[in-house]
């Protein structure tokens, strides 16, 4: 199955995001509640946790890029079982 | 806690890449270093950020208060009146609406009605959250409506370089000054001057982009969708010049009738309701004073005048945006 990374919102008035960093690569595994990806907001630098355990199959939004919030960053194909 | 220039160790001369929350702390803490009597008071002050401001200039200069606007908006210009320079923070643009009396008929009143014995040298900040479902009670764009209060000035910066120069401007006069943040740019960067003496001086407008076809003024928030419609339209040939007043009283209309004068064409955008809007003011200023240079009406682009829903879709609709810009300078073309 994939699940999304989304870019959250953190706060009122935080409606957009530039990815600083990817902790992780196409192709690697991740744990759920691992730190994948940095963001940049207005407001503080912070990291995106996988939310599934398994492995991160695409980037969408790459380094230096800007998303809205709600955006799907890339995806995570959860381990079987 | 330490500034960004701080830290950076950047003499007075330089600049410094920086977003415009973060040019808005620079702002209030060169000035609070500056000058003693400038104090900030806001609902729960000392505390969210970590209580890194109050760490610095302790609690006698940052003041936590009660969640009563009124209260303490008049406790801000008494402190006002007797030496200190306070700015006070009502967070979200609606709560001004509580704080009003205190702001019309005390701050704006008191120089007028004692014949200059007394000055309020006051700064009222709030930010104008929209366009991210917080439905009609915390959307508003109010600025307008102080406007119409004599004995205000009023900024709307829309850039890291505007916020820190205005805002230091703003705490260095002798008047209330009221400051609106438009939470659309809060993530823009630009490099401001690390200089501590920086100051825009209050009433000037700044021409964002020079052009020769169209003027297009933009207000606050607007000015980003503008300045992309602008880009758009050079590459279709149309060169169209981008004026931001930056401050919304006193208004700079020289500057605006000077393009308008060399464009023939107008088109004004913002973010809040149309009726008594800054963009009617300046299309009236126009038709008055610059009349003879208009080849084409004056168009306006504003929110409608309905309340801001909380439905995304149609919040969505609400607000100009890039294409409705580009349309409506096409129009005129």
């Amino acid at each position: 199955m994939t699940t999304p990374i989304v870019l959250p919102k953190w706060g009122m008035g935080i409606d957009e995001g530039t990815v600083i960093r990817w902790l992780k690569a196409e192709g690697d595994s991740v744990a759920a509640g691992e730190p994948i990806v940095e963001i940049e907001t207005a407001k503080a630098s912070q990291s995106v946790d996988a939310p599934v355990s398994g492995r991160l199959t695409k980037i969408l939004v790459a380094e230096g890029e800007t998303a809205l919030v709600n955006t799907d960053l890339g995806t995570i194909e959860q381990h079987d079982g | 806690m330490s500034t960004a220039v701080e830290k950076s160790g950047l003499g007075a001369g330089d600049h410094i890449r920086m977003n415009y929350l973060d040019a808005l702390v620079e702002a209030q803490v060169e000035e609070m270093e500056r000058d003693e009597r400038v104090i900030m008071m806001g609902e729960d002050i000392a505390i969210y950020g970590g209580g890194k401001l109050v760490e610095r200039f302790g609690p006698d200069r940052i003041w936590s208060m009660p969640i009563s606007e009124s209260s303490f908006t008049g406790v801000g210009i008494g402190a006002a009146i007797n030496g200190l320079r306070p700015i006070v923070d009502l967070n979200i643009a609606s709560f001004m609406y509580l704080a009003a009396d205190q702001i019309i008929n005390q701050a704006s009143k008191l120089r007028y009605m004692t014949g200059g014995q007394i000055s309020v040298p006051i700064v009222f900040r709030c930010c104008m959250y929209y366009g991210a479902s917080l439905a009609a009670q915390h959307s508003d764009r109010p600025y307008p409506m102080f406007m119409n209060i004599p004995g205000l000035k009023i900024v709307c910066p829309a850039s890291p370089t505007d916020i820190k120069g205005l805002m230091k401007a703003a705490i260095r006069d002798d008047d209330p000054v009221l400051v609106f943040e438009d939470t659309k740019l809060w993530p823009l960067k630009a490099d401001i001057p690390t200089d501590p003496d920086f100051l825009i001086p209050l009433g000037s407008a700044l021409v964002k982009r020079q052009g020769t076809d169209v003027t297009l003024v933009a207000i606050a928030g607007a000015m980003r969708p503008a300045l992309d419609a602008a880009q758009a339209l050079s590459k279709e040939g149309i060169s169209v010049e981008v004026i931001d007043p930056r401050t919304l009283k006193p208004l700079d209309t020289a500057t605006i009738i000077e393009s308008v004068a060399k464009t023939g064409r107008l088109v004004l955008v913002e973010n809040a309701h149309r009726m008594c809007s800054v963009t009617g003011e300046i299309a009236a200023i126009v038709a008055e004073e610059g009349f003879e240079y208009l080849k084409r009406p004056i168009q306006r682009l504003t929110a409608s005048d309905v309340h801001v829903p909380f439905s995304p879709a149609l919040e969505g609709q609400m607000f100009p945006r890039k294409a409705t810009i580009v349309a409506a300078i096409k129009k005129l073309i």
